[in-house]
């Protein structure tokens, strides 16, 4: 027997590539830790979720949404640092490295 | 001595009288002249037998009333008087033969010909009997009264029917010249010179002679009413597609009126004197067609909205018509009575409970527009329809317009606004208007409101809808294969304007990773050609989906992989994770001896491919390969197969493939039926099951519990207020009290003064 | 114009209802979401244990950019809590940051009864008898615990009667 496949019609959910290993979790997943808002959900700012409200990495490897994070740095109080680790932010070069995560 | 005066007494006495008598004549000539006229009065005056052609002597007129003069000179007048009514009375015998006779040949024909001929012989009798006018006045109204208190106590009671036909058959001599049969000649006296304008009006002269107009004057008036009924019944009844007020009242004028001259303008000499002499009557029985209609249409009501807007002209003419009778108050009663009865019944579908509830909408409006009928009726349908779980489900639907439910309830002319809120009176308004007199003190005007503003109020809170909407509009994004989604979108367009834009932000973003998946998939597909196109989603932003676990074996997940790598490339920062309950695939299983095309869900798509690598599987190794799905769902896509002569059970749990088809299954009997395997798979949790999961975090005692720690004592409305922060809070202030209130059962919470807190542990 | 508060606010409120970290809980006015009352719990195996000790903390339209402010309505005696109630703890001040909510400041100020920072001091007597007299720091620590489970009319009624006794003269 051969099963051929005419056509598929799918539905997939995208997520943010996070580097961290896939949890295959159905929950919220994880949180901007400034906004409380799923990374795939939008920032507070924002309307629409994904290329509109893109996350922001740190060298730290601490991740927000862009927005969020950008909000926070311009405060004076917040002396440049990282909200998590308080080391001073630097915003990390993403790069499409699929060894690690090859599948 | 007393003899003595008394004797003088009666001496003068006698003087008297015998001078009256004489009237100072000589000796007692004039004695004997009274003695002369005496006799020939009451010769005269004495009622005669009309039957009896002797008794019908000729007078001599002169003599009669010198004799009359001779007796009213003696005042014996009164005297005459007497006498004559005795006479009458003796011979009224000769009446009442004449009226039993009559009525027995009516009675035994039912022949108002029997009828019409007693008038006219009660007529003849009375003019036979009637005195000179030289009598005086009073002579003749005390003749005219004991004659016709005789005939009244005389006629049996079938008079009154057979007198009630009489008038009734009268209605249709309007026109005509000629006396139908049933009218006998017309005797002599009543005959006119001039030209009679109805042949009737001999007959209702004789009527009035006989003091018959006014002695049954409501029994014609019910005549007429009963009339006037039956032509409403039978020209309107179910007759809702024109307007009927107009015609009855040109047929009042054209068929009544004219016989309403009869009994009440007889005596008008120009038409102006008739049209006075009728206004008052004529109002009368206006009034009485329009309540005739009225309770006629009342009567019909439901059915009239059922068939709205053809019966629109109907809703017109209640409209005329309540205005001038008030029925009010029955419509509603009527209209609440049927609902109740025929409508709000647990046999009744939803969508059509919504349907007749909106043309009730429309038609009350239609006829009392400030809405007072509206809200009393309106009331018990909106309570009964908060009761129903599938309510908002159909309301929904039918605002997206939904193929199914038939009739959209929106109405395509009726523009689109945002929903009204209830308003309060704005009393500045120059158009403000008092509430109508029979509103309630609950009315609420609402008035500008369109038929879904009043249909989503029917529920608190608006955030329902919007939930609803958002399954709804998932499940059908979902099924689109074809990407054409025009009609989602106008629809969300259309309901952003009555929601509002952030409500329906939500909506926008499913809107947008369609179009967003189909411009990635136009990429994907432009470096690769890919038979897989997903359409790819936002979590967060979609109604729960069915979330299932299970890995697509073989070629299925190479075809996934394929696909994930090449977005990967496209979008870099971004994966994708599919669904794998979801979707449709479009197969064929090509077998020894013949192919077998199916459309099916993937997990019935995943069972197939294993058995591409072995023949014989047992459920619990398919499950085993594909992770984790449960054993009823693994079931039912082996039974799928089977029922397309693919696999076969073998019992014991273990499936084999057929290669080549068993009876009732080979290629040649019967071109396999390309199976369309997906069925409606709810894909999508509905708000009912996604409402049962959150009640558990909204409701959750310590959610209160934390809320009245630090605050001490609410009240409820304040508890009400804090868990509307709570994201997707929608329970009623009514539920939380009923929530509150086992609380306190359980010993939870206190209650006291209407303030809630925690019981001290 | 900024709701984004207020939606960070909804879901510190959601985090800490549905998930609250023991011995705290806290929740908005209702008829003012930038304005929480707050109870914290004594910890056990402190001088503070049993005590129920409200807080009042006032968000403004920056939060999460900037903390809130957080002052005890209950009376405290604590080297690093204020006499008016307000507190000296780094992260309410210059260690601040915006991955802090509503339950992450509870749970600080809760670890703060369990290790007051005798180096900081905002109560000076507090903090030198918590350094030399910790019997004496513990009974003045049991009073405000007992005096926490008032509820706010019996304090009312107890400072009233307190402020009569300090000015016997005012009244006579």
């Amino acid at each position: 027997m051969k099963v051929h496949v005419k056509n598929w019609h799918a539905i997939a959910q995208w997520r943010w590539d996070t580097g961290a290993a896939d949890a295959d979790d159905d929950g919220e997943g994880d949180v901007c830790g400034i906004c409380r808002v799923p990374y795939e959900g939008c920032c507070p700012s924002c309307k629409m979720p994904g290329d509109d409200c893109p996350l922001i990495w740190g060298e730290c490897s601490h991740v927000f949404h862009m927005h969020c994070l950008l909000q926070w740095i311009g405060t004076s109080s917040s002396k440049q640092q990282c909200p998590m680790d308080r080391r001073p932010w630097v915003t990390a070069e993403r790069k499409v490295d699929r060894t690690n995560n090859a599948r | 001595m007393a003899t003595e005066a008394l004797q003088r007494q009666i001496q003068g006495k006698w003087q008297n009288s015998f001078a009256r008598l004489n009237r100072d004549q000589q000796g007692i000539t004039g004695l004997l002249g009274f003695s002369e006229s005496w006799t020939l009065a009451t010769d005269f005056l004495h009622p005669r037998d009309l039957n009896d052609p002797k008794a019908n002597r000729e007078w001599d007129m002169t003599q009669v009333r010198n004799a009359v003069e001779t007796l009213s000179r003696s005042k014996m007048l009164p005297l005459l008087l007497e006498n004559f009514l005795e006479e009458m009375r003796k011979q009224q015998y000769l009446i009442t033969n004449d009226v039993n006779e009559l009525m027995r040949q009516y009675e035994n024909t039912e022949d108002i010909h029997h009828i019409a001929r007693l008038i006219y012989r009660l007529l003849e009798w009375y003019r036979a009997w009637v005195p000179i006018s030289e009598l005086g006045h009073t002579i003749l109204s005390a003749y005219t009264l004991t004659f016709q208190t005789h005939i009244y106590s005389t006629l049996p009671p079938s008079f009154s029917r057979g007198f009630k036909q009489l008038i009734n058959a009268t209605f249709d001599l309007a026109g005509t010249r000629t006396a139908p049969p049933w009218i006998p000649p017309t005797p002599a006296p009543l005959q006119s010179s001039l030209p009679i304008p109805r042949p009737d009006l001999p007959l209702w002269s004789s009527f009035e002679q006989l003091g018959m107009l006014d002695r049954y004057e409501s029994l014609i008036s019910s005549v007429c009413y009963e009339h006037i009924e039956a032509h409403i019944l039978e020209t309107c009844t179910r007759k809702w597609g024109e307007r009927m007020l107009q015609p009855l009242r040109e047929w009042m004028t054209n068929k009544i009126v004219p016989w309403m001259v009869m009994p009440y303008a007889r005596g008008a000499r120009t038409a102006e004197e008739a049209r006075s002499m009728l206004q008052g009557v004529g109002s009368r029985f206006d009034f009485h067609v329009c309540k005739t209609l009225s309770d006629l249409r009342t009567r019909e009501i439901f059915d009239i909205i059922i068939d709205f807007p053809d019966s629109q002209p109907a809703l017109e003419d209640l409209k005329e018509c309540l205005q001038r009778v008030d029925q009010r108050s029955q419509l509603v009663q009527t209209l609440r009575k049927a609902n109740r009865k025929r409508l709000l019944h647990p046999g009744a579908d939803t969508k059509d409970i919504i349907a007749q509830y909106v043309s009730i909408i429309r038609c009350l409006r239609l006829v009392d527009p400030p809405g007072v009928l509206l809200f009393k009726v309106a009331d018990p349908i909106r309570r009964y329809l908060r009761e129903r779980p599938d309510t908002i489900r159909c309301i929904v639907a039918s605002l997206v317009g939904d193929g199914e439910s038939g009739d959209s309830l929106v109405d395509e002319n009726e523009p689109i606004q945002p929903l009204q809120q209830m308003q309060v009176e704005d009393y500045t308004d120059p158009s403000w208007e008092p509430e109508p007199i029979d509103a309630g003190p609950d009315f609420r005007t609402n008035k500008p409101s369109d038929v879904i503003s009043t249909l989503v109020s029917i529920y608190d809170s608006k955030d329902l809808f919007v939930r609803e909407l958002q399954v709804l509009l998932a499940q059908r994004l979902l099924a689109i294969t074809d990407g054409n989604f025009d009609r989602e979108r106008r629809n969300i367009e259309i309901l952003k304007i009555r929601f509002g834009e952030a409500a329906l932000q939500v909506c926008e973003v499913m809107l947008r990773d369609m179009t967003d998946s189909k411009r990635i998939d136009q990429h994907v597909q432009s470096q690769k050609n890919m038979i897989l196109r997903p359409t790819i989603i936002s979590r967060h932003f979609w109604p729960p989906l069915q979330a299932g676990k299970f890995t697509m074996p073989g070629q299925f997940k190479q075809i996934q992989d394929d696909y994930a790598s090449e977005f990967h490339l496209f979008k870099p920062d971004k994966m994708l994770r599919w669904l794998p309950l979801l979707g449709t695939i479009h197969l064929e299983i090509e077998l020894e001896d013949r192919t077998v095309p199916a459309d099916v869900p993937p997990l019935e798509a995943a069972f197939i491919e294993l058995f591409s690598q072995r023949d014989t599987w047992t459920v619990d190794e398919l499950v085993a390969s594909v992770g984790s799905v449960d054993r009823p769902a693994a079931i039912k896509a082996l039974t799928t197969w089977v029922d397309l002569g693919v696999l076969k059970d073998e019992g014991g749990n273990r499936y084999r493939l057929l290669e080549v088809a068993e009876d009732g299954f080979s290629s040649s009997s019967g071109a396999p039926r390309p199976a369309r395997i997906v069925e409606e798979v709810p894909a999508v949790l509905t708000v009912e099951q996604q409402q049962a999961d959150q009640m558990k975090v909204y409701w959750k005692a310590c959610f209160i519990e934390g809320m009245l720690t630090n605050l001490g004592m609410l009240p409820l409305d304040r508890i009400q207020t804090m868990l509307k922060f709570a994201p997707g809070y929608d329970r009623t202030v009514e539920q939380l009290g009923a929530f509150m209130e086992a609380a306190r059962r359980e010993g939870l919470v206190t209650a006291s003064n209407g303030l809630w807190k925690l019981s001290k542990r | 114009m900024s709701t984004n508060c207020r939606r960070r606010l909804i879901r510190d409120f959601k985090r800490l209802s549905t998930d609250p970290p023991g011995g705290i809980s806290g929740s908005p006015c209702p008829d003012n979401i930038m304005l929480w009352n707050a109870v914290i719990f004594g910890p056990a195996d402190t001088p503070f244990e049993d005590g129920t000790f409200k807080l009042l903390l006032t968000f403004d339209e920056s939060y999460p950019n900037k903390p809130p402010t957080v002052k005890f309505l209950s009376r405290m005696f604590h080297p690093n809590v204020y006499a008016n109630g307000e507190l000296c703890l780094d992260i309410l001040q210059n260690r601040w940051s915006p991955t802090y909510d509503v339950a992450a400041i509870l749970t600080s100020i809760q670890s703060l009864l369990h290790d007051p920072n005798p180096n900081s001091p905002a109560n000076a007597e507090a903090a030198q008898l918590y350094r030399e007299n910790m019997k004496e720091y513990v009974r003045r620590v049991r009073a405000t615990v007992e005096e926490s489970w008032l509820d706010p009319e019996e304090q009312q009624a107890i400072n009233e009667a307190e402020s009569e006794d300090a000015e016997p003269g005012a009244s006579g």
